[in-house]
């Protein structure tokens, strides 16, 4: 504070402009790194003196052809895109029901079973597996898209319905009394008239429950069989041979994962903030 | 209306009657998941072999499906933990014990003695008795190979060792560490392929761990035979390093030896120009031969009599002569008969002849003792920290052997 | 922070209904969590219940029951080793993650160029795939060929193997976890720290406060309730993972990185110990539990 009040005023920002683009250099310096090792040949990153910058003269998207070619990448990309839509919609649904429900009514066994709800998050994926799957090949929905939206909404419905509740806290119960008393339902009433107050929070729910999605590792590999219906965490296993490791091509590939996330958090991301504003300070 | 209504039934019954005599092998599909449907010469093999079996049996398809190496042991352990095994089933390195001891894999015996595998099978295929029964058919089987940079030899003055003395006499001469240059590049770091060199050191030195079928890890030959894996391995390999590093430093020209399996000589084409040239391979030249087995076939126990028929069928052809020979020369990896190649195949890539020999006689060194072979796992996660413990500490190593021998007794008793 | 009141004299029949719709609005959640989660949960705690080693699910019913794989587990002092692992291992990851977060919340709170990209850039982390975080730390990290470690050589300093030295790899396994954790907490504290009134900040400047007492008295009580949130949340999920610790050390080196989650991980798919992974399993949730009903009522104590 010192230091900047000695600058004129436009530019007292400096010094913790600085300071976050040191944070952003040290913070992304592994997705840097990633980067390298995709284009650059093994031997030179893999060495005990890695080049710091990429030397074009043997730099090459070879890997990323590869990745393309020989992987369905995008076969991976897409169905991690379709399961992650699936799942956010059916999530944010089920989510702001029960948000709702646990922000506008107050009995004892409705509110324990709404932390009951939370407290599923303590348990661990490796000792609920082989259960699930028995569960699920019980009923012949193994390999089946379906089985892994309900799998990825056990994981999101919990925090959404929490984040959501928050959001439904902000909002006054005096909106809907007044659009009760001209005759709507509670369900007409959340639909038209409290739901577009929390757009924001929906959008914020939107983006944790596609990374909930997008991320599951666990579940996909277990219960999808086939390679056409391969998630993308489970086939970037791929590059990992019982032998070898095909580094670049496990970096281009973890590189090219990125994109569709980025563009993602640049699409949402003003509604994010803002809307994580109103449901968190309810909390 | 009545009449053509009973036609109709009878003509449903009729079709109903001739599907029910059709073979009940009509139209089946065996699944078999693998690691190397993806994986240059293996799965190549596969499809040829799984392509000579559907024309043998017409209307039963083998569909085979690809999972990657490290998911694959936890999706086996969940599905037949689930009682949905694959029809065909492919292990890999230890699992077999652990799925033996469950009940899950079929006895081969009531086959094998019709159809006997070939003469001249590999002696690493009695990894897969259990009990007295053969639950397994040994798909590839190895004897550690040892690769030598012949430049780094040659500057330090020295020749290709005989035998083990040669051989521990020659990894000191050749590290200079401040030039970065190692007489030996090994697992140094807890990873489970750390114990083919600490148990292979011990036996190299005549020395038992296992003595009639007990822990004899205090014996003062095997605490004299781990002094000397300290003294050399600790001594002249980088530490720390796991798997990847051992090889990256000897494909790098930075060390002089290194102990792996066969496969590693299809890894030398990755080494830079400069060092390529002198990175050589020659079977193990100590005795015993030590070696494991990678990969092993199996029929499950849990699936229906005419299927797990059909998945017998597939490990016979599998087992014959001319597929085992194509496995050697499209893998260069030993098959269950390492001796199946012909002379012409020989000279076309002489490598496949070294492999052969160093996979000869082979004994495996995981002992052949029915709980370790359980209880694989542990034992190795046990046996991993202490070959860290003798390389990397300077704890008197009688005192480590002592703690090991407790330790292992607690957790796998062995009578 | 105004919350409204969920009890008003109604009479008896519309209370009823009002009931019905509470319970309606909440139970397809309910259903869906509790319906996925619960039969396997009874199966896991009826498996724990059973002595014996079948790992064939359909038949551990054939076993036993009896306490004794409760009793194995809380008499293994690796067990115990690796709660402790557990609670190092959360509150180094959730400790920075949160210095971390709050740092570049603060940061990115105020205006500069380039901001919206900044905030984009910064929360990238958490997208990356767990997996592939831990390789690309194991590679940077790596005792001969890392990257970090050859910087280190230019200054001198011999780095040791991150992952592989007994003094360094717990640390060194925090680095990925804390990485991927900060995000969601910048994120939420930033949302927080944009709804404090300027008011405030101007009142504070006008008393002549320092930085420290404008960051406890105007900044600090907004951003408590959610920071807390996101610190409960993000710590779960931490403590529950398995990927970051299998993929880069396996729990070594002599079980130093061993949490209880990979206890639980190797007990059961790699010694085939059913019996003991659900156990040491439910132990660890319950656990779990208690812990953040503490927390909850720490929480509502000081926002009373």
């Amino acid at each position: 504070m010192k230091a900047s009040s000695i600058l004129p005023p436009r530019w007292r920002v400096l010094p913790w402009w600085l300071a976050t683009i040191a944070c952003g250099v040290v913070v992304l310096f592994p997705i840097y790194w990633m980067g390298m090792t995709a284009i650059m040949p093994t031997e030179l990153v893999l060495s005990t003196s890695p080049p710091l910058v990429p030397h074009f003269a043997v730099a090459s998207l070879a890997a990323f052809r590869t990745v393309f070619s020989i992987h369905p990448l995008l076969t991976w990309i897409a169905n991690s895109l379709g399961v992650g839509l699936a799942a956010t919609v059916c999530s944010l649904t089920v989510a702001t029901f029960a948000g709702y429900s646990l922000s506008r009514w107050n009995f004892r066994p409705q509110q324990i079973l709404g932390a009951l709800l939370l407290f599923t998050k303590l348990i661990p994926a490796t000792l609920i597996i082989i259960p699930l799957y028995i569960t699920f090949n019980l009923f012949g929905m193994l390999d089946s898209y379906l089985s892994l939206v309900l799998a990825h909404m056990t994981i999101g419905v919990p925090l959404a319905t929490w984040l959501m509740k928050g959001f439904f806290d902000r909002v006054p119960r005096e909106i809907e009394q007044a659009a009760m008393i001209d005759g709507c339902s509670h369900l007409q009433a959340l639909r038209w008239v409290i739901l577009p107050l929390t757009l924001p929070g929906l959008s914020a729910c939107t983006i944790y429950l596609l990374i909930v999605s997008w991320s599951e590792f666990i579940f996909a590999r277990t219960l999808m069989r086939s390679d056409a219906h391969y998630m993308l965490t489970v086939g970037m296993q791929s590059f990992v041979g019982e032998h070898e490791v095909d580094w670049p091509g496990l970096m281009a590939a973890g590189t090219v994962s990125l994109l569709p996330v980025m563009i993602l958090f640049v699409l949402l991301e003003p509604f994010l903030v803002s809307g994580l504003t109103k449901g968190a300070l309810a909390n | 209306m009545r009449m053509q209504r009973r036609a109709f039934t009878l003509g449903a019954g009729g079709l109903l009657l001739a599907s029910r005599n059709r073979p009940a092998a009509a139209a089946t599909t065996l699944s078999f998941p693998t690691w190397q449907a993806e994986e240059p010469g293996f799965s190549q093999w596969w499809k040829e072999l799984i392509a000579a079996y559907q024309q043998a049996h017409p209307g039963v398809t083998i569909t085979l499906q690809q999972i990657a190496y490290p998911n694959f042991s936890n999706e086996m352990t969940v599905r037949f933990a689930s009682n949905t095994p694959p029809d065909i089933v492919e292990l890999s390195g230890n699992n077999f014990g652990s799925f033996a001891s469950q009940g899950w894999l079929e006895p081969l015996d009531g086959w094998l003695s019709k159809d006997p595998m070939p003469a001249g099978w590999s002696s690493l295929q009695s990894l897969y008795h259990w009990d007295g029964h053969t639950l397994g058919m040994l798909v590839m089987g190895y004897g550690n190979m040892l690769f030598y940079n012949e430049r780094l030899l040659a500057d330090a003055g020295v020749s290709p060792p005989k035998d083990f003395a040669e051989f521990i006499a020659a990894v000191p001469k050749v590290t200079q560490k401040d030039k970065g240059i190692y007489g030996l590049a090994s697992v140094t770091a807890e990873y489970p392929t750390i114990l083919s060199e600490f148990l292979s050191f011990i036996l190299w030195q005549g020395a038992d761990a296992f003595r009639g079928g007990n822990y004899s890890f205090t014996d003062p030959a095997v605490v004299a035979a781990l002094e000397t894996y300290r003294r050399v391995v600790g001594g002249n390999a980088p530490l720390g390093n796991v798997q990847t590093m051992q090889r990256q430093t000897f494909l790098s020209g930075k060390a002089a030896f290194t102990l792996d399996g066969p496969w590693v000589y299809a890894l030398l084409k990755n080494a830079p120009d400069a060092v390529r040239p002198s990175l050589k391979m020659m079977a193990v030249p100590f005795q015993p031969r030590t070696g494991g087995a990678a990969n092993s076939l199996h029929v499950p126990a849990g699936i229906s009599a005419e299927r797990k028929e059909l998945a017998w069928q597939f490990i016979r052809l599998a087992m014959q002569p001319e597929w085992q020979r194509r496995y050697f020369v499209l893998t260069s990896s030993p098959p269950g008969l390492p001796g199946a190649l012909s002379a012409e195949e020989t000279a076309a890539a002489p490598q496949l002849a070294v492999v052969a020999a160093g996979v000869k006689d082979a004994v495996s060194y995981i002992p052949l003792l029915q709980p370790i072979q359980a209880n694989v796992n542990e034992f190795v996660q046990i046996l991993m920290r202490t070959a860290v413990r003798v390389l990397t500490t300077s704890d008197p190593v009688a005192q480590i052997c002592e703690q090991t021998q407790t330790e292992l007794a607690r957790a796998i008793p062995l009578r | 922070m105004p919350q409204p009141s969920g009890r008003t004299r109604r009479p008896g029949s519309m209370v009823r209904q009002e009931r019905v719709l509470a319970y309606a609005f909440l139970l397809p959640a309910a259903f869906v969590v509790a319906g996925l989660i619960g039969y396997p949960l009874v199966r896991v705690a009826d498996i724990s219940l059973r002595e014996g080693r079948i790992m064939n699910f359909a038949r551990i019913g054939t076993l036993p029951l009896g306490l004794r794989n409760y009793i194995t587990v809380a008499t293994d002092p690796a067990f115990w080793h690796s709660v402790w692992v557990s609670l190092l291992y959360v509150g180094i990851v959730i400790g920075m993650a949160f210095a971390i977060g709050l740092g570049t919340a603060l940061l990115l709170n105020r205006r500069m160029p380039g901001r919206r990209i900044l905030r984009t850039l910064l929360l990238i982390p958490w997208a990356v795939p767990g997996v592939v975080a831990s390789i690309i730390f194991l590679w940077m990290l790596d005792g001969s060929f890392g990257v970090v470690n050859a910087g280190l050589r230019a200054f001198g300093i011999a780095g040791p193997p991150w992952y592989v030295d007994r003094d360094t790899a717990l640390v060194a396994v925090t680095l990925p976890a804390m990485w991927k954790s900060y995000p969601l907490i910048t994120l939420i504290i930033l949302a927080a720290l944009q709804s404090i009134p300027s008011e405030l900040y101007e009142a504070a400047r006008i008393d002549g406060a320092s930085a420290w007492r404008e960051f406890r008295h105007v900044t600090w009580p907004g951003i408590r309730g959610p920071a807390t949130l996101a610190v409960m949340v993000s710590s779960l999920a931490v403590f529950r993972d398995v990927d970051i610790i299998y993929t880069t050390t396996r729990g070594g080196p002599s079980r130093l990185t061993e949490t209880v989650a990979l206890f639980v991980y190797n007990e059961g798919f790699q010694y085939f110990r059913m019996g003991s992974a659900a156990s040491a399993g439910l132990l660890m949730v319950l656990a779990a539990l208690l812990a953040s009903l503490l927390a909850l009522r720490v929480i509502r104590h000081e926002s009373l």
